[in-house]
Protein backbone atom coordinates (compact mmCIF):
# COMPACT_ATOMS: atom_id res chain seq x y z
CA UNK A 1 0.00 0.00 0.00
CA UNK A 2 1.18 3.78 -0.84
CA UNK A 3 0.03 7.01 0.18
CA UNK A 4 -2.50 7.30 -2.39
CA UNK A 5 -4.07 4.25 -1.74
CA UNK A 6 -4.21 4.58 2.05
CA UNK A 7 -5.53 8.14 1.72
CA UNK A 8 -8.15 6.80 -0.56
CA UNK A 9 -9.46 4.09 1.61
CA UNK A 10 -9.47 6.26 4.18
CA UNK A 11 -11.95 8.57 2.14
CA UNK A 12 -13.89 5.42 0.73
CA UNK A 13 -14.76 4.51 4.95
CA UNK A 14 -15.67 7.58 5.52
CA UNK A 15 -18.14 8.08 2.74
CA UNK A 16 -20.94 8.64 4.98
CA UNK A 17 -20.11 11.80 6.69
CA UNK A 18 -21.20 14.93 5.82
CA UNK A 19 -18.22 16.36 3.19
CA UNK A 20 -16.99 19.29 4.97
CA UNK A 21 -16.09 16.77 8.07
CA UNK A 22 -14.30 14.29 5.64
CA UNK A 23 -12.43 17.16 3.86
CA UNK A 24 -11.14 18.13 7.14
CA UNK A 25 -10.40 14.87 8.41
CA UNK A 26 -8.86 14.15 5.14
CA UNK A 27 -6.70 17.52 5.10
CA UNK A 28 -4.91 16.15 8.69
CA UNK A 29 -4.05 12.90 7.34
CA UNK A 30 -2.66 14.34 3.79
CA UNK A 31 -0.80 16.89 6.37
CA UNK A 32 0.80 13.95 8.43
CA UNK A 33 2.15 12.47 5.54
CA UNK A 34 3.75 15.66 4.24
CA UNK A 35 5.09 16.41 7.39
CA UNK A 36 6.42 12.39 7.51
CA UNK A 37 8.63 12.87 4.46
CA UNK A 38 9.78 15.92 5.64
CA UNK A 39 11.35 14.44 8.43
CA UNK A 40 12.53 11.63 5.71
CA UNK A 41 10.24 9.14 6.85
CA UNK A 42 9.24 6.41 3.71
CA UNK A 43 5.95 6.50 3.10
CA UNK A 44 5.59 2.23 4.33
CA UNK A 45 6.73 3.52 7.76
CA UNK A 46 4.29 5.81 7.63
CA UNK A 47 1.73 3.54 7.07
CA UNK A 48 2.20 0.98 9.47
CA UNK A 49 2.41 3.58 12.08
CA UNK A 50 -0.74 4.87 11.30
CA UNK A 51 -2.79 2.06 11.55
CA UNK A 52 -5.11 0.55 8.81
CA UNK A 53 -7.15 2.92 7.15
CA UNK A 54 -10.83 0.93 8.51
CA UNK A 55 -9.11 1.23 12.29
CA UNK A 56 -8.77 4.68 12.15
CA UNK A 57 -12.31 5.42 10.21
CA UNK A 58 -13.61 3.04 12.98
CA UNK A 59 -12.75 5.41 15.35
CA UNK A 60 -13.77 8.46 13.65
CA UNK A 61 -16.93 7.09 12.92
CA UNK A 62 -17.52 6.41 16.56
CA UNK A 63 -17.23 9.43 17.23
CA UNK A 64 -19.31 11.01 14.90
CA UNK A 65 -22.17 8.93 15.60
CA UNK A 66 -22.22 9.55 19.50
CA UNK A 67 -21.65 13.05 19.00
CA UNK A 68 -25.05 13.14 16.62
CA UNK A 69 -26.49 11.12 19.12
CA UNK A 70 -25.89 13.50 21.72
CA UNK A 71 -27.10 16.16 19.56
CA UNK A 72 -30.92 13.80 18.70
CA UNK A 73 -31.54 11.15 20.46
CA UNK A 74 -33.47 8.75 19.63
CA UNK A 75 -33.70 4.69 18.93
CA UNK A 76 -32.14 4.93 15.81
CA UNK A 77 -29.20 7.12 16.41
CA UNK A 78 -28.51 5.85 19.55
CA UNK A 79 -28.39 2.09 18.41
CA UNK A 80 -25.87 3.24 15.47
CA UNK A 81 -23.86 5.01 18.12
CA UNK A 82 -24.05 1.78 20.13
CA UNK A 83 -22.81 -0.45 17.13
CA UNK A 84 -20.09 2.20 16.00
CA UNK A 85 -18.72 1.75 19.17
CA UNK A 86 -18.95 -2.10 19.68
CA UNK A 87 -17.20 -1.86 16.47
CA UNK A 88 -14.12 -0.65 18.11
CA UNK A 89 -13.19 -3.69 20.02
CA UNK A 90 -14.58 -7.26 21.07
CA UNK A 91 -14.13 -6.33 24.98
CA UNK A 92 -16.89 -3.52 23.99
CA UNK A 93 -19.85 -6.36 22.91
CA UNK A 94 -19.97 -7.53 26.43
CA UNK A 95 -19.86 -3.86 28.32
CA UNK A 96 -21.30 -1.89 25.36
CA UNK A 97 -23.42 -4.29 23.38
CA UNK A 98 -24.96 -6.98 25.50
CA UNK A 99 -25.99 -4.29 28.51
CA UNK A 100 -27.75 -2.42 25.78
CA UNK A 101 -29.69 -5.14 24.10
CA UNK A 102 -30.88 -6.37 27.83
CA UNK A 103 -32.00 -2.74 29.07
CA UNK A 104 -33.94 -2.41 25.31
CA UNK A 105 -35.43 -5.93 26.28
CA UNK A 106 -36.41 -4.47 29.44
CA UNK A 107 -38.36 -1.76 28.22
CA UNK A 108 -40.03 -3.92 25.26
CA UNK A 109 -41.35 -5.82 28.37
CA UNK A 110 -42.51 -2.89 30.24
CA UNK A 111 -44.53 -2.05 27.08
CA UNK A 112 -45.77 -5.01 26.33
CA UNK A 113 -47.28 -5.44 30.13
CA UNK A 114 -48.53 -1.60 29.83
CA UNK A 115 -50.04 -2.70 26.40
CA UNK A 116 -51.26 -5.76 27.40
CA UNK A 117 -53.53 -3.86 30.31
CA UNK A 118 -54.63 -0.81 28.41
CA UNK A 119 -56.60 -3.25 26.55
CA UNK A 120 -57.46 -5.34 29.17
CA UNK A 121 -61.40 -4.29 28.86
CA UNK A 122 -61.26 -5.47 25.32
CA UNK A 123 -59.58 -8.59 26.31
CA UNK A 124 -62.15 -9.08 28.71
CA UNK A 125 -65.15 -8.82 26.70
CA UNK A 126 -63.91 -11.29 24.00
CA UNK A 127 -63.26 -13.88 26.82
CA UNK A 128 -66.95 -13.36 28.33
CA UNK A 129 -69.35 -11.03 26.29
CA UNK A 130 -71.59 -10.77 28.87
CA UNK A 131 -72.60 -6.86 30.14
CA UNK A 132 -72.75 -7.83 33.83
CA UNK A 133 -69.61 -9.23 34.33
CA UNK A 134 -68.28 -5.83 32.88
CA UNK A 135 -70.06 -4.03 34.92
CA UNK A 136 -68.57 -6.60 37.69
CA UNK A 137 -65.31 -5.77 36.92
CA UNK A 138 -65.70 -2.25 36.07
CA UNK A 139 -63.61 -0.99 38.74
CA UNK A 140 -60.37 -3.87 38.16
CA UNK A 141 -60.69 -2.85 34.24
CA UNK A 142 -60.29 1.29 35.18
CA UNK A 143 -57.55 0.49 37.33
CA UNK A 144 -55.68 -1.64 35.10
CA UNK A 145 -56.04 0.46 32.05
CA UNK A 146 -54.53 3.45 34.68
CA UNK A 147 -51.58 1.38 35.69
CA UNK A 148 -50.79 0.40 31.95
CA UNK A 149 -51.69 4.73 30.79
CA UNK A 150 -49.16 5.29 33.90
CA UNK A 151 -46.34 2.40 32.90
CA UNK A 152 -46.82 3.95 28.97
CA UNK A 153 -46.13 7.40 30.58
CA UNK A 154 -43.17 6.53 32.66
CA UNK A 155 -41.28 4.71 30.23
CA UNK A 156 -41.58 7.57 27.82
CA UNK A 157 -40.28 9.80 30.37
CA UNK A 158 -37.30 6.84 31.14
CA UNK A 159 -36.12 6.72 27.66
CA UNK A 160 -35.22 10.20 27.34
CA UNK A 161 -33.04 9.80 30.54
CA UNK A 162 -32.42 6.42 29.49
CA UNK A 163 -30.62 8.08 26.19
CA UNK A 164 -28.87 10.60 27.83
CA UNK A 165 -26.55 8.28 29.72
CA UNK A 166 -26.15 5.41 27.12
CA UNK A 167 -24.68 8.49 25.65
CA UNK A 168 -22.25 9.50 28.33
CA UNK A 169 -21.59 5.62 28.43
CA UNK A 170 -20.71 5.43 24.93
CA UNK A 171 -18.58 8.77 25.33
CA UNK A 172 -16.52 7.54 28.34
CA UNK A 173 -15.84 3.97 26.84
CA UNK A 174 -14.83 6.17 24.04
CA UNK A 175 -12.43 7.59 25.76
CA UNK A 176 -10.69 4.59 26.95
CA UNK A 177 -11.38 1.85 24.67
CA UNK A 178 -10.02 0.92 21.59
CA UNK A 179 -7.23 0.13 19.74
CA UNK A 180 -4.16 2.61 19.96
CA UNK B 1 2.34 -1.34 27.64
CA UNK B 2 -2.17 -2.41 27.96
CA UNK B 3 -3.68 -0.81 24.60
CA UNK B 4 -6.64 0.03 26.26
CA UNK B 5 -5.11 1.67 29.01
CA UNK B 6 -2.45 3.79 26.72
CA UNK B 7 -6.06 4.95 24.91
CA UNK B 8 -7.28 7.12 28.66
CA UNK B 9 -3.90 8.72 28.87
CA UNK B 10 -3.20 9.58 25.80
CA UNK B 11 -5.28 13.18 26.20
CA UNK B 12 -3.62 14.00 29.23
CA UNK B 13 -0.42 13.50 26.61
CA UNK B 14 -1.98 16.03 23.87
CA UNK B 15 -2.96 18.68 26.73
CA UNK B 16 0.43 18.46 28.05
CA UNK B 17 2.27 18.75 25.32
CA UNK B 18 0.28 21.89 23.96
CA UNK B 19 0.61 23.42 27.21
CA UNK B 20 3.86 24.36 26.85
CA UNK B 21 3.45 26.19 23.30
CA UNK B 22 0.85 25.32 19.91
CA UNK B 23 1.77 21.97 18.35
CA UNK B 24 1.11 20.64 14.91
CA UNK B 25 -0.48 17.38 14.51
CA UNK B 26 2.68 15.20 13.30
CA UNK B 27 4.51 16.83 16.34
CA UNK B 28 2.34 15.63 18.43
CA UNK B 29 2.64 11.47 17.33
CA UNK B 30 6.22 12.35 17.09
CA UNK B 31 6.60 13.35 20.91
CA UNK B 32 4.20 10.99 21.79
CA UNK B 33 5.46 7.60 19.66
CA UNK B 34 8.79 8.39 20.81
CA UNK B 35 8.20 7.55 24.02
CA UNK B 36 5.38 4.55 23.95
CA UNK B 37 3.71 2.38 20.82
CA UNK B 38 0.50 3.71 19.31
CA UNK B 39 -1.23 3.72 16.45
CA UNK B 40 -0.45 7.00 15.54
CA UNK B 41 -3.70 7.29 13.00
CA UNK B 42 -5.78 7.45 16.28
CA UNK B 43 -4.64 11.08 17.41
CA UNK B 44 -6.63 12.62 15.19
CA UNK B 45 -9.80 11.34 16.13
CA UNK B 46 -9.00 12.38 19.03
CA UNK B 47 -7.50 16.25 18.51
CA UNK B 48 -10.60 16.56 16.56
CA UNK B 49 -12.77 15.01 19.98
CA UNK B 50 -10.78 17.43 22.00
CA UNK B 51 -11.19 20.29 20.38
CA UNK B 52 -14.74 20.17 19.37
CA UNK B 53 -15.31 19.92 23.34
CA UNK B 54 -13.40 23.39 23.60
CA UNK B 55 -10.06 22.28 24.69
CA UNK B 56 -8.52 23.17 22.03
CA UNK B 57 -8.50 25.51 19.54
CA UNK B 58 -6.99 25.29 15.89
CA UNK B 59 -5.33 27.70 13.10
CA UNK B 60 -3.52 27.41 10.55
CA UNK B 61 0.31 28.23 9.83
CA UNK B 62 2.76 28.60 7.33
CA UNK B 63 5.90 26.46 7.90
CA UNK B 64 9.19 27.13 6.48
CA UNK B 65 9.80 23.80 4.84
CA UNK B 66 6.59 23.25 3.30
CA UNK B 67 2.79 23.37 3.34
CA UNK B 68 0.86 25.19 6.15
CA UNK B 69 0.37 23.11 8.95
CA UNK B 70 -2.36 22.92 11.63
CA UNK B 71 -2.14 24.09 14.64
CA UNK B 72 -3.23 23.04 17.97
CA UNK B 73 -3.80 25.56 21.13
CA UNK B 74 -4.76 24.91 24.50
CA UNK B 75 -8.03 27.38 25.99
CA UNK B 76 -8.53 28.05 29.03
CA UNK B 77 -11.15 25.12 29.68
CA UNK B 78 -8.34 22.95 28.01
CA UNK B 79 -5.91 24.03 30.93
CA UNK B 80 -8.61 23.34 33.13
CA UNK B 81 -9.17 19.78 31.85
CA UNK B 82 -5.25 19.40 32.29
CA UNK B 83 -4.85 19.66 35.67
CA UNK B 84 -7.79 18.16 37.06
CA UNK B 85 -6.02 15.22 34.87
CA UNK B 86 -2.35 15.60 36.15
CA UNK B 87 -3.83 15.35 39.57
CA UNK B 88 -5.68 12.25 39.18
CA UNK B 89 -3.20 10.39 37.49
CA UNK B 90 -0.28 11.37 39.78
CA UNK B 91 -2.30 10.27 42.32
CA UNK B 92 -3.00 7.26 40.72
CA UNK B 93 0.34 6.85 39.80
CA UNK B 94 1.95 7.55 43.22
CA UNK B 95 -0.43 4.77 44.84
CA UNK B 96 0.80 1.90 42.34
CA UNK B 97 4.40 3.59 43.02
CA UNK B 98 3.91 2.87 46.67
CA UNK B 99 2.54 -0.84 46.19
CA UNK B 100 5.37 -1.38 43.68
CA UNK B 101 7.87 -0.24 46.43
CA UNK B 102 6.30 -2.19 48.97
CA UNK B 103 5.63 -5.74 46.97
CA UNK B 104 9.47 -5.50 46.19
CA UNK B 105 11.04 -4.98 49.85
Amino acid sequence: MNKDLYLSELYKYLKRLPPDERDEIMTDYAEHFEQAELNGRSEKEVIQRLGSPRLVAREVLAQTQIKKAGKSPSLSSVTRAVMATVSLGLFNLIVVLLPFVASLLLFVGVYGVAFFLIISPILLFIQNPLVSIFINEFFLMVGCVGIGLMLVIGSMKMTSVYYKFVIRYLRYNLSLIGRI
Amino acid sequence: MNIQFKKGVLELCVLVLTAKKDRYGYELVEQISRRFEIAEGTIYPLLRRLASEGLFSTYLSESMEGPPRKYYKITDQGMTVLNELVTEWEKFAGGVREMIEEGSE
